[in-house]
């Protein structure tokens, strides 16, 4: 077999093995949908995410994405919750979030503020795909500690690495899809996470659910563990 | 009138059309209190209270003051928190620096937010108050996220 046979029965395998895939429910070709809004995708773990917050009285979630108008609405519908709306992204373009961690660790502080133990979920979006190990450190430390026992933090990890002009900001269009819209960013690398390093990084944290979807992302559930003798 | 304000309010909001105006080139500093909408196009440090009513802060109107109305409209800026009974809505050219506490809340793409948003309705947060930090008990009628 040639070598471009070999690479056409390749792609054959690979776009049935993406149909097989649970994941993508494309609006239009490309990355970012027919008219630039974004493609809309299948995720896995927002909707056990809201079903938890909605058993939750009261719930305290915390947004690290871009202010959205739609996604407050929803999980104010929805949730009645209290959320706390921090955009990490515009942070992470600054000089001092590529350094260590140290400097990011300090403005973390600051900006999630929120007492250690009382946030029932944290929406991180894909904010770990943007961070180098230091900053992800300082990062996930802080996250960790704003987490109740048995609280929720949904993430989503690139399984490619890549390059892109722009971010991605996620849009609820319902509590089992999500739009990926793009964003104006000025350097978006995005770095590929071995599952086994998230799930030291975020340690204590426990992953409740894992899905790799077909958009070359994988979705992430993870939980806090109940102090012991709450189990059960 | 509505036709002095540089952005006139009242022609996008119509709850803004027959309220007070506090035009652009005046300045408060101190507590206002009123029993009628409000539409402000100036500045205004301290305290707002409207209870019942609504209050419209123009896209010139530069507000530094805790609020209290049934109902914000943001297209302007505004530091400080907001409790509104009703409804918050921050336009596309609104800015909002502070917490929110609201059943309703609306924020316009390309609007300015930076904060907490408080959506509970009322007495829930009393009764998580009062609940110690312990794992969720699942309710008898959970909401359905059905597609």
């Amino acid at each position: 077999m040639s070598d471009g046979e070999n690479n056409r029965s390749l792609a054959g395998v690979w776009n049935r093995a993406r149909r097989l895939l649970p994941g993508s429910v494309r609006l239009g070709p490309g990355d970012w949908g027919a008219d630039g809004a974004g493609a809309v995708h299948l995720s896995r773990t927002l909707r056990p995410f809201l079903q938890a917050m909605a058993e939750t009285p009261s719930p305290v979630v915390v947004d690290l994405g871009p202010v959205i108008g739609s996604n407050v609405d929803f999980l104010g519908s929805r949730l009645a919750c209290k959320l706390h709306l921090e955009d990490l992204y515009q942070d992470l373009d600054q000089p001092f979030a590529r350094g260590d961690g140290e400097e990011l660790g300090a403005m973390l502080a600051v900006k999630l503020g929120q007492a250690p133990g009382v946030v029932d979920g944290i929406l991180a979006w894909d904010v770990f795909d943007y961070v180098g190990r230091g900053e992800a450190a300082a990062l996930a430390r802080r996250l960790v500690s704003l987490l109740r026992p048995g609280g929720l933090m949904m993430a989503l990890l690139t399984t490619e690495a890549r390059h892109d002009a722009v971010s991605r900001r996620y849009v609820i269009i319902d509590a089992d899809h999500l739009r990926h819209r793009p964003a104006p960013g000025a350097r978006w690398a995005r770095k590929v996470w071995p599952l086994r390093d998230i799930e030291v990084l975020l340690a204590p944290l426990e992953v409740h659910q894992s899905h790799l979807l077909a958009h070359h992302q994988r979705e992430m559930l993870l939980r806090r563990p109940l102090a012991r003798g709450k189990e059960g | 009138m509505a036709t002095e304000i540089g952005t006139p309010v009242g022609a996008r909001h119509p709850a803004a059309a027959s309220a007070a105006l506090i035009g652009k080139s005046v300045v408060v500093k101190g507590e206002l209190q009123g029993s009628e909408d409000l539409t402000i196009d100036g500045q205004v440090e301290g305290k707002i209270e409207l209870r019942d009513h609504t209050l419209a802060i123009g896209a010139g109107g530069r507000i530094k003051a805790q609020v209290f109305a049934k109902a914000v409209v943001v297209f302007g800026e505004l530091v400080g928190n907001i409790n509104a009974s009703e409804t918050v809505e921050i336009r596309e050219s609104g800015s909002v620096d502070g917490d929110i506490i609201s059943p309703r809340v609306a924020i316009a793409d390309g609007a300015h937010f930076r904060g907490s948003i408080d959506m509970q309705r009322k007495g829930q947060a009393a009764a998580k108050g009062a609940a110690a930090p312990e794992p969720p008990a699942p309710s008898k009628t959970p909401p359905s996220f059905g597609a």
